[in-house]
């Protein structure tokens, strides 16, 4: 549908996996976590939330506010989901993964 | 899952709050707590806080950016449209740059002239302790003060009075003739003092000890300037030099130049045992007052007490006589001196800057019905009221540090010449005031802006958007009736200037060519050391050989220099109680037939010869009116011990300048003391007769050089003073004629301006255009007429005080006003003229077009 299509960073593609595994409690925190837990690697909250806001930007993620939370003062919190173009952008970033890698998996994974 | 939510510290909290930009405030600062929490929960206190700390760190920098980034893009808005339009009224913004700036030079000059004043004599180490001794004498009738006192009293309040730390005499020395290496140069700035003179005040000694200098009877202190002009750079200490072709004076110590800004003045300092070699001198006398005696109290004696200590002090040892010594600081004298001419520059100064703030003013208002469009544009994008109002103070903070810097350049430019009129060394970076100073300045700049951006920023600020966009034209009703009194007032000051200057010009003119009850003119007079007065009879005898020179005398003190009193006289049938201070003078026998001065009773020297058993003097009018009604020659008059028969009554002339009443005289004959030769010439072939003179002196006193002065000359310096003040007073009359007919030129542009309107209706009715200029120019005549009123009543009272001062004043001439109204009524006229004569001439077609 899109004729300009955004290809993915990996930080970006990590995050939009870690929303879908997420479902229903994919929040800036959480996020991280989930994040943290598949790479190892702990990025941190600023560039996270900058990206975050730069997805909703191009319309791949969309966000809404949860019901207040039981502690933390009742606060509501942003909960963020994929939009059907993101699908689409993850979509295309598995093909690419996938011809990409086609033909070489056996050698990159064999063992010595 | 948790034991306790770890909430994030107030503190932090709320600086979060400050700082997370609006977007996303609430969710993140949720998310920030939470992982705070985990943190806390997992890694402890330290690893939270670490990680919060950081978090707030970047979100504090990245705010403070944002702001400094839209900041600074506002600011160069502001600016770009600040210079552009500077650039479009090139005409105006000149003038109001350069009002501005001319104002602030002028008060920068003064600052740095009042600076310099005020820091007369505070090198002094002791200066809170010094004073300076004057005397109070007291007669029937009155009192008078005077600077001198009699010579036992400095060791007297030294030894009897324990708050006394120590006391010097200094007496100035008339001009004498000094030798050595080779050079001769007769040497006016010679001071006698005590060897304690120098541990009291603190000039500061190049080679030599200031305790231990003055100790020995033969010895000299010089200053640097004299030590060159002897012997180069070497250090002349323990040289020689020759006094007056008598005494050899061994060098032992050499000052630093004394600075200008000390009001003690001399280059070269004798020991007080040089006083011994005049033969009227007595150390123990105290009836004859001729010194200055300074004082060093100890520390924390109030001196004010200790003046009603010693206030009997002369009078127990005296009969008759009641005099008083009186303590003043030392570091009032100058203030007391100048102090009158500091306050009216400063006056000055404001009264000048003042014009230049309101010219600014003026036309910024002048110029606000253009601006108001803009105004109304900005408010309609979305400015606050606060954001013009800081864009109109912006505009005009940057033309008035504008104008500071070109202030500085034309003070730079100037200082030559302020220095020479008002002999002084100022520059910018001189003073340790100067840091001082600098920062001051900007601060004028910033007031001057602030306050001159007040009536833009806060009245222009307010127009509403809707009424400006609509109509063409927006400028409230007040405008006019603030505007024209703005200018009034420019005027009004500018006034008070003009009859200012041409009061102090009058009255220097009068003095100048007033009668001084002897003739002043084609009359020089020559020192004549002690030591050469022997030769004196000779030297006379020579000269009146020669028809050119009419009249040769010699007097002990020069006319416009009487410096010597007494209250010592007395005669038949004077009052017990009465006590009264005389001005005395010897001479020869030809004074009053040399000098031109008439007789009113009695005969003059002529073809007397002095006699020790029958001295003979003469007396002045007011003299003669305290002694007697009737005729006095031949009476008998007892000065000390001294009885002289009075042979004649002179009329009264002036001994000293105008300032000062007509003292009682007397004028004695003297065979000696006299040191000064006065010698009239024909007024033809001056030069010729000059050098017979010199020929003369040199056949006759090889060993002395000649040195000689015309009295014109010296009476000039005299009101030195008041020429300066009046050349000052002319530039600043001009500065605030000039700036205050801009000021009117550039409101009556801008009328002119606002009422194309009108005047296009006029016309199309039949008005002329003389009509039309006829009616504007009417209106600021007005104006200037209202300015008169105001400012000539003020500058006819100021004019008054100001001529108090002097004992003989010219009367102000009524056409003193007249001038003053034609003159500034002229220069209104051609200021608005030329606006109201191109009005007039505009085609109404074009100024009605848009209705």
């Amino acid at each position: 549908m899109e004729s300009i299509m955004h290809d993915l960073t990996k930080h970006e593609e990590l995050i939009l996996l870690s929303i879908l595994k997420l479902s229903d409690d994919a929040y800036g925190v959480s996020i991280r976590r989930t994040i943290q837990g598949i790479s190892g690697k702990s990025i941190n909250y600023g560039s996270l939330s900058n990206t975050l806001y730069q997805l909703v930007r191009k319309k791949l993620i969309e966000s809404r506010e949860s019901d207040p939370v039981s502690q933390q003062g009742g606060r509501r919190k942003v909960l963020y989901s994929l939009t059907p173009s993101g699908k689409e952008a993850l979509k295309r970033a598995w093909e690419v993964q996938q011809s990409a890698w086609d033909g070489v998996v056996d050698i990159v994974l064999e063992s010595e | 899952m948790q034991n306790s939510f770890k909430k994030i510290p107030a503190f932090f909290s709320y600086l979060l709050d400050r700082t997370i930009s609006e977007q996303d405030s609430s969710h993140l600062k949720g998310d920030f707590e939470e992982i705070y929490d985990s943190l806390h929960n997992s890694g402890g206190a330290l690893k939270a806080h670490t990680w919060l700390i950081r978090q707030i760190f970047v979100s504090f920098f990245i705010f403070a950016s944002h702001s400094v980034k839209w900041w600074f893009i506002m600011f160069k808005n502001y600016l770009t449209v600040s210079l552009r339009n500077l650039k479009n009224s090139k005409g105006f913004s000149f003038i109001n740059i350069t009002g501005l700036a001319f104002g602030m030079a002028c008060c920068l000059f003064i600052m740095l002239w009042v600076i310099d004043e005020l820091s007369f004599d505070r090198f002094h180490t002791n200066i809170d302790r010094l004073h300076h001794v004057r005397l109070n004498i007291l007669y029937t009738g009155g009192m008078t003060d005077i600077a001198v006192t009699p010579a036992p009293l400095a060791k007297t309040l030294k030894n009897e009075f324990p708050e006394v730390e120590d006391s010097a005499r200094l007496r100035y020395q008339r001009t004498m003739l000094l030798k050595g290496e080779n050079k001769a140069f007769y040497e006016p700035d010679i001071v006698i003092a005590d060897a304690s003179f120098f541990s009291i005040f603190s000039f500061p000694f190049i080679s030599g000890d200031a305790e231990t200098a003055l100790k020995e009877p033969n010895s000299i202190v010089i200053s640097r300037d004299v030590a060159y002009k002897y012997f180069g750079d070497e250090n002349p200490v323990g040289k020689v030099l020759n006094l007056n072709n008598s005494a050899d004076y061994i060098i032992k110590g050499v000052i630093q130049n004394v600075p200008h800004n000390s009001s003690i003045q001399f280059d070269i300092v004798l020991p007080w045992s040089y006083m011994f070699n005049e033969s009227w001198y007595d150390d123990d006398y105290w009836d004859s007052q001729f010194l200055h005696t300074y004082v060093l109290l100890n520390e924390s004696v109030d001196w004010e007490g200790f003046n009603t200590k010693i206030k009997n002090v002369i009078t127990d040892r005296l009969e008759n006589r009641r005099n008083e010594p009186v303590l003043h600081p030392f570091i009032d004298i100058h203030m007391s001196r100048a102090g009158e001419i500091v306050n009216m520059f400063s006056i000055l100064a404001v009264f000048v800057l003042l014009i230049a703030i309101i010219n600014y003013m003026n036309l910024a208002t002048a110029r606000s019905s253009l601006r108001a469009k803009e105004i109304g544009m900005r408010k309609v994008i979305g400015a606050q009221k606060a954001n013009i109002v800081r864009q109109f103070y912006i505009e005009s903070i940057l033309t008035s540090v504008i104008s500071m810097i070109l202030a500085l350049i034309i003070v730079y430019l100037l200082m030559p010449q302020v220095n020479d009129i008002s002999s002084k060394n100022l520059s910018l970076a001189g003073s340790r005031h100067s840091e001082i100073l600098i920062i001051g300045m900007f601060l004028v700049a910033l007031i001057t802006g602030l306050i001159s951006g007040i009536y833009p920023g806060q009245v222009l600020s307010s127009y509403q958007p809707v009424k400006v966009l609509n109509s063409s034209l927006s400028s409230g009703m007040r405008n006019p009736l603030f505007r024209k009194i703005l200018v009034t007032m420019q005027f009004a000051l500018s006034i008070l200037l003009v009859v200012g200057t041409i009061i102090v010009n009058s009255q220097l003119n009068f003095v100048k060519n007033m009668d001084m009850g002897w003739e002043k003119d084609d009359l020089l007079y020559i020192n004549i050391p002690d030591e050469a007065f022997p030769h004196y009879a000779a030297f006379k005898n020579e000269l009146l050989q020669n028809s050119s020179v009419t009249g040769v005398t010699a007097m002990q003190s020069v006319l416009t220099g009487f410096g010597n009193t007494s209250s010592n006289f007395h005669w038949q049938g004077k009052d017990p109680d009465l006590s009264v201070s005389i001005s005395f003078s010897g001479s020869d026998a030809d004074f009053i037939e040399t000098l031109g001065i008439e007789l009113i009773e009695g005969n003059s020297f002529s073809g007397m010869e002095f006699s020790m058993e029958s001295p003979v003097i003469m007396v002045n009018e007011t003299f003669k009116n305290i002694i007697s009604d009737g005729p006095v020659s031949g009476k008998s008059l007892t000065w000390g011990d001294d009885t002289f028969t009075i042979t004649g009554v002179m009329k009264d002339f002036q001994i000293q300048s105008v300032r000062q009443e007509i003292r009682p005289t007397v004028i004695y004959l003297s065979p000696n003391r006299l040191r000064y030769i006065l010698i009239r010439l024909q007024p033809e072939n001056v030069s010729e007769t000059l050098s017979f003179i010199a020929d003369t002196w040199e056949s006759v006193l090889p060993e002395f050089p000649l040195e000689y002065r015309f009295f014109d000359e010296r009476i000039e310096r005299l009101y030195r003073t008041e020429i300066r003040i009046s050349s000052i007073l002319q530039y600043f009359t001009g500065l605030a004629l000039f700036i205050a007919g801009l000021g009117l030129f550039a409101l009556a542009s801008f009328t002119a301006q606002r009422r194309t309107k009108e005047i296009g209706i006029r016309k199309v009715m039949g008005a002329s255009g003389t009509g039309i200029v006829v009616l504007l120019s009417s209106e600021f005549l007005k104006l200037v007429l209202v300015a008169n009123l105001i400012g000539l009543p003020a500058a006819a009272y100021f004019g008054n005080a100001w001529l108090e001062n002097f004992a003989f004043r010219y009367n102000i001439d009524v056409s003193l006003f007249l001038i003053t109204i034609a003159a500034t009524t002229l220069i209104a006229l051609s200021a608005v003229f030329q606006q109201a004569y191109r009005a007039s001439r505009a085609n109404p077609v074009d100024s009605l077009r848009h209705d």
